[in-house]
């Protein structure tokens, strides 16, 4: 796990969700946690969603918008980003080291 | 669920409040929604600092001085003391419950003097945890702390003589406000203040139980030495908490200067 989501401990693996969520644009709670959800197969409770909104705030992954009709967007910052792409990329090494080690035992 | 999030501290209200209620307008959130917004509101308060800048983080790393060092240290000390205190507190009501039965002219009772010192141990070793939860929490929570003192001081006292029921309610009374008003103060988990709180309401429960329903002194006895053991998280939450000290984990750059009172420096 990437330092900077592993210091969210329960939270890292929805901030994960989240970032994941708000890579292809901005969106306020309602649409992150729906978006979670089909992403995820698992529901996102609203106290663990503001609860990692909170944190990646604070830790400048994410930045709030102007609210609009009382829903503020959050967008992804170039931190969150990077953040995002290094943890991606290196599920997607794990991901083919363990599917090649499968291949090769099934052999 | 607009009453659920009145259970979040005010400036997270402030900050996420509106957002919360549009959200719970959006889409019911259901039981699963509502006790996932409870435990957010718990976590809100272990963690003022998220959204109030004013407030620093009592899980943040920072430099402590050596003299800051050596008094967590010591205060990770007492919380070790206190799971033994844990210990001698639930031997004491076996010992009681094994005293001799005696008869005098009002009956039977049971002679439980053989637990005083058990429970006199069990009762200094909370009291040595309170004082290193004193030294974690450092000045001012002006509540926080006589609550703590008023423990300190009553509980020990009461172990000399349990049937003075006053001074445990007085230590009890010290334990609610230190657990309620360091929870407030983001010093104490909302897990422990529960570990705290709620053996100390089934405590009473028991022994007004006993009160109520004029048993005779020997069952009188085995529902005291109930309500005794029943206080043993009370102790195992005070220990945790001091022996979970994020920053006595290692030692600091030997670089820190130490500020002394008084010094300019």
């Amino acid at each position: 796990m990437n330092q900077a989501l592993a210091e969210l401990g329960r939270f890292a693996e929805p901030s994960l969700y989240i970032l994941a969520s708000l890579a292809d644009g901005p969106k306020h709670g309602y649409a992150i946690m729906t978006d979670v959800e089909a992403i995820s197969g698992q529901p996102l409770g609203p106290g663990t969603l503001y609860g990692a909104l909170a944190r990646m705030e604070k830790r400048g992954l994410i930045e709030a918008l102007e609210p609009v009709d009382r829903r503020r967007p959050y967008r992804i910052t170039g931190l969150g980003a990077t953040t995002l792409r290094h943890q991606l990329e290196g599920l997607a090494g794990f991901t083919r080291l363990g599917l090649d080690r499968l291949r090769g035992a099934s052999r | 669920m607009s009453r659920l999030v009145r259970l979040y501290p005010r400036a997270w209200q402030a900050r996420y409040g509106e957002e919360l209620e549009a959200l719970a307008a959006a889409r019911p959130l259901g039981l699963g929604g509502a006790i996932d917004l409870v435990r957010g509101a718990l976590d809100a308060h272990r963690h003022p600092e998220l959204v109030d800048p004013a407030v620093v983080a009592a899980t943040v790393r920072e430099p402590v001085s050596r003299q800051r060092y050596e008094d967590l240290r010591v205060a990770r000390r007492l919380g070790l003391g206190t799971f033994v205190g844990a210990a001698l507190l639930l031997i004491a009501p076996i010992v009681a419950l094994n005293g001799p039965v005696v008869f005098d002219g009002d009956g039977a009772y049971r002679d439980g003097m053989a637990a005083v010192p058990f429970m006199l141990a069990a009762m200094a070793m909370l009291s040595g945890g309170l004082l290193g939860q004193l030294i974690r929490i450092g000045p001012g929570h002006r509540v926080t702390r006589a609550g703590a003192i008023l423990a300190i001081i009553c509980g020990p006292l009461w172990a000399f003589g349990p049937w003075l029921v006053g001074l445990w309610a007085l230590a009890l009374a010290g334990l609610v406000a230190f657990a309620v008003g360091a929870w407030r103060a983001g010093a104490l988990p909302g897990a422990a203040v529960l570990a705290i709180v709620t053996p100390g309401v089934v405590n009473v429960a028991i022994l007004a139980f006993g009160i109520m329903s004029h048993v005779d002194r020997l069952q009188g006895a085995n529902l005291f030495a109930l309500a005794i053991a029943a206080l043993a998280p009370i102790w195992l939450a005070i220990g945790a908490t001091l022996l979970s000290l994020p920053d006595v984990q290692d030692d600091p750059a030997p670089a820190v200067e130490t500020v002394r009172e008084g010094s300019t420096a």
